[in-house]
């Protein structure tokens, strides 16, 4: 944020390219997490870092900016799957020097983000980029080529580490009693077909089943391939589903119709029946033996999803639970050199922790092949809100990004949410308040009554001249960004 | 005019310097090239408003003048802490001489540079709340009633602050001092009392009278600026709290200063030949109660049935626990809301007391404002 409040690009990306590769799509499909604790947030709105991450990422792309691979090592990682998870360690392991093979089932590199995500939220070109670059750095893509046995492949290929990014692409399934003649799809498929370039028939009305993201994308996807009417069918209630505020509302707003605690009870030729039901005081869906019927020429389940740990299976020692495989603080599967991530390993099943587990992985990687542990982490100190001066900010407000009009949402793939341009972003990037940084504003160095504070120049900072200062706390207290911690002094006993 | 807001930008001009902001646009104190007129090592208390204050006063006045300026000092805090015999914390050349001639030694200056014929040479008088409201006063209305060409900055910590923190004329009604205690059932200073030195300035029909505080420093420097720009008899205002005096910690200086603006107890303005033509208007308005007791939000006037009562803004210490006694804003003979204390509270279904009826019947023995007095007088002063 602070060299983007410069106005320099180029360096912001490349601080941002030094923890995530994709900040294009991350821009995009971040449910933004990091901004329900953004401290300006208490002030007005919360800072569209979302937004900014998004704008530089398209500059980079624009610009055609690119990083290199660190030094060689010579050592060979195998990375499978190229979701994410996937990109994200063979990115970093390449900017570490090592030698990186992904291999994918796939036909096109992307996992998910390819064959899950729609193209209104994002654009295939977008993805090609940001892949592209993280090949373009030397990373040997290998497509349509399933892995089925890791140890095995480790043995014969020659890979001293594995990286296991397999994402979960098998849809859940859940037995819904249906005449014959009755159309039942599942999610994954419809919008991988859709990606595909050969969207399935779906008819005029279609019910999907879930509330989760995936059920949301099927029932805006089904608008656009022309079903006139979309409805999701939810056992609980609006507050309580997992999908994304912002994207329910901008499913309502393309008018797909939520059918609130209802479950499919029986599925016919175009009808289905549903059955009304009521939240317990554990807030559990019961039923209540009310029945309605529905018109639906197809429906579509979207009831979540498990992975395929078929090539773990021969190897005992890599343990799973729950469909998923278990690792330790460092990312590793039982068996050393063994390493998992993304939507493989965790519950959150976004591409933000797939992208985080990619890095982190690379990094205990990088430390497991050259036998010392892995560095801890340095964290940024950071300020709560009480720490701020609030006082010294400007007033401004959040610039928010354009959206696509809802007629032409119903009817193109076109990207829904708009970018900012440079002086909106630019302006976005100022609304930051630098919690906890110092961002040199010379207050500390202006409000000292004792001349105590020495200004180093730009970039540099400041310096307490601790022979002057007399430790009134000034400086602390109309910081800004609570920059500066007051530290009781050690008297010397006498 | 106040300083020139610049908005957005992050901290716009509202911090002292701002990387985002041109060079030009940052205040004279954000450069490494300040002039430090009153520097390091000197020895007033941990967290002083005027020792802050005085650095950006004369630091501005030395820019302006291209360094050609000449300071004389009432005896006070600031001369005491910078001067101990044989040091000195100033970097300019520096006079002292009594506690309540320093305006009449400031003519004098003037007056010689102008017989040696060094006109490009400025003079700057200075001194504390008493040293310029009460016993230095005479020579200061005499100074403003020549139009001698001297800036004279009062740094108001509203007391004596250097003999102990005795009561001055500009200490403020229902404040702590070591002669106003805070006892009975009307602690501290005296409601209705004291004088209002900008008021009286303006009366005098100087050039340029202004108020700052310690918390907008760059509206501070740019009036020391703007002064400079001016011949003649200026003064200038600068609350500063001082937080031996107020009993107040001293990192609260600067917050204690930006909450006497904004719960309107200090305004902050300008004024020309006796005319108000600048005021810097409130940012974020606090109530006056909640501001002493450190809890914002709180109404003006709730403290009136329970709870421990707070004294204004200087006094961070409960004045007393007796109903009645809150509401300071509403007891300033000039404020009241609703006409009169007995009218204002019997609105809020609040029973008036004896000190509201006291304080109801001397409304009617008000000073005029200063605008009728200025009517009454003709202008001599020809407008530039
Ligand atoms: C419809 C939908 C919408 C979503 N929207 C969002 C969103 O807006 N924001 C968000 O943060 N997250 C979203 N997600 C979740 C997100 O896409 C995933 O969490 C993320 O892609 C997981 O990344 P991954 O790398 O772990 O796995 P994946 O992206 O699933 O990639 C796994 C890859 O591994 C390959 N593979 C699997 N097994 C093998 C094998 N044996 N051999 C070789 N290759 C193999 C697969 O072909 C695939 O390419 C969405 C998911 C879906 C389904
Ligand atoms: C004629 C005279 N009377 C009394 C004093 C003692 N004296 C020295 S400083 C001071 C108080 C100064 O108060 P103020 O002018 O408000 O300045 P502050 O110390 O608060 O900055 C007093 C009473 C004196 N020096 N000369
Ligand atoms: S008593 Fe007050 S004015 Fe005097 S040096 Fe201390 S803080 Fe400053």
């Amino acid at each position: 944020m602070r060299l983007a409040q410069n106005g320099d690009y180029e360096a912001a990306w490349r601080e941002i390219m030094r923890i995530n590769p994709l900040p294009a799509i991350m821009g995009r499909v971040c449910y933004r997490p990091c901004e329900t604790a953004c401290n300006r947030g208490q002030l007005d709105e919360t800072v569209g870092i979302n937004s900014v991450e998004r704008f530089l990422g398209d500059e980079a792309v624009r610009a055609g900016w690119t990083v290199s691979a660190g030094p060689s090592t010579g050592r060979r990682v195998l990375v499978v799957g190229a979701g994410p998870a996937g990109l994200a360690a063979a990115y970093h392991l390449r900017l570490l020097g090592h030698d990186v093979t992904m291999r994918d089932a796939g036909p096109e590199p992307g996992g998910m983000m390819r064959f899950g995500i729609p193209a209104y939220r994002l654009p295939r070109d977008v993805l090609d980029a940001e892949i592209r670059r993280i090949v373009d750095l030397g990373v040997t893509l290998e497509l349509n080529t399933r892995v089925d046995d890791v140890a095995a492949v480790r043995e014969t290929d020659g890979f001293e580490a594995v990286f296991l990014a397999v994402g979960a692409q098998l849809s859940h399934r859940t037995y819904v009693p249906a005449g014959d003649s009755a159309r039942l799809l599942d999610a994954l498929s419809v919008l991988r077909h859709t990606a595909g370039g050969a969207p399935p028939l779906l008819g005029r009305r279609v019910a999907v089943y879930g509330g989760g993201n995936t059920a949301v994308d099927v029932a805006r996807t089904a608008r656009r391939l022309g079903a006139a009417d979309a409805v999701i069918v939810y056992r609980r209630t609006r507050d309580r589903m997992p999908a994304h505020e912002s994207e329910v509302a901008e499913a309502e707003e393309e008018g797909v119709r939520m059918c609130w605690l209802s479950t499919i009870a029986r599925a016919g030729e175009g009808r289905i029946t549903v059955e009304r039901m009521r939240l317990d005081e554990s807030g559990f869906p019961q039923p209540t033996g009310e029945f309605d019927e529905l018109d639906a020429d197809a429906v579509v389940l979207a009831l979540g999803q498990d992975s395929d740990l078929g090539l773990v299976s021969q190897a005992p020692s890599v343990a799973t639970a729950h469909g998923r495989i278990v690792v330790d603080s460092a990312f590793m599967t039982g068996l050393p050199g063994v390493f998992a991530g993304g939507d493989a390993i965790s519950g959150d099943r976004t591409v933000t922790s797939a992208v985080g587990h990619g890095r982190r992985a690379a990094q205990a990687i990088d430390a497991w092949l050259r036998g010392r542990a892995t560095a801890e982490e340095a964290l940024v100190r950071e300020a709560g809100y009480d720490l701020l001066n609030p006082w010294y900010y400007t007033e401004a407000p959040r610039q928010h990004r354009a959206r696509l009009e809802a007629a032409r949402r119903t009817s193109t793939f076109d990207e829904v949410v708009a970018g900012l341009d440079p002086a909106t972003a630019l302006f976005e990037a100022r609304r930051c308040l630098s919690c906890g940084g110092c961002f040199e504003c010379d207050n500390c160095y202006s409000v000292c009554p004792d001349d105590a504070v020495i200004k180093l120049g730009p970039g540099l900072r400041y310096e307490i001249d601790l022979e002057y200062c007399k430790g009134c706390g000034l400086c602390a207290a109309e910081c800004p960004a609570g920059a500066i911690t007051m530290i009781p002094e050690q008297r010397q006993p006498t | 005019m106040p300083v020139e807001q610049i908005p957005h930008q992050q901290t716009g001009s509202l911090v002292a310097g701002n990387r985002l902001l041109a060079p030009e646009q940052r205040s004279g104190q954000a450069r490494p090239d300040r002039a430090n007129s009153l520097t390091c090592g000197h020895r007033a208390c941990r967290g002083c408003g005027e020792a802050l204050g005085a650095r950006w006063v004369v630091d501005a006045a030395l820019r302006a003048t291209g360094n050609r300026l000449i300071a004389v000092n009432a005896t006070g805090c600031l001369e005491v802490f910078s001067t101990p015999y044989p040091q000195s914390a100033w970097q300019l050349p520096w006079l002292h001489s009594l506690f309540g001639n320093a305006p009449a030694v400031a003519t004098g200056v003037a007056a010689a540079l102008r017989a040696t014929g060094r006109a490009d040479v400025r003079v700057l008088g200075q001194g504390g709340d008493g040293g310029t409201v009460d016993i230095g006063f005479g020579c200061l209305s005499g100074m403003f009633e020549r139009n001698d060409d001297v800036l004279y900055v009062c740094y108001d910590n509203e007391a004596y602050m250097n003999t102990g923190v005795q009561r001055s004329g500009a200490t403020p009604a229902a404040a702590r001092t070591a002669t106003t205690q805070a006892v009975g059932t009307e602690p501290g200073n005296v409601f209705g009392q004291g004088k209002n030195l900008p008021a009286i300035a303006m009366a005098h029909e100087i050039p340029y009278v202004a108020t700052a505080t310690v918390a907008d420093l760059r509206d501070l420097e740019a009036k020391v600026t703007r002064a400079m720009d001016v011949q003649g008899a200026r003064y200038l205002h600068v609350l500063v709290p001082c937080p031996l005096g107020w009993g107040s910690e001293a990192h609260d200086t600067i917050r204690l200063a930006r909450l006497a603006t904004q719960c309107g107890l200090f305004p902050v303005l300008e004024a020309a030949y006796g005319e108000v033509t600048a005021a810097t208007r409130i940012r974020r308005r606090v109530p006056v109660e909640g501001t002493c007791a450190g809890s914002p939000g709180t109404p003006t006037c709730s403290g009136h049935a329970s709870g421990p009562t707070w004294s204004p803004v200087s006094r961070r210490r409960p004045i007393g626990t007796s109903p009645g006694t809150a509401c300071w804003p509403h007891r300033h003979p000039r404020r009241w809301p609703d006409g009169d204390p007995v009218r204002h509270h019997a609105r809020l279904g609040v029973e008036p007391d004896q000190s509201d009826r006291r304080l109801a019947r001397r409304a009617t023995r008000l000073p005029r404002p200063v605008s009728a007095l200025c009517r009454r007088v003709p202008r001599r002063r020809e407008r530039p």
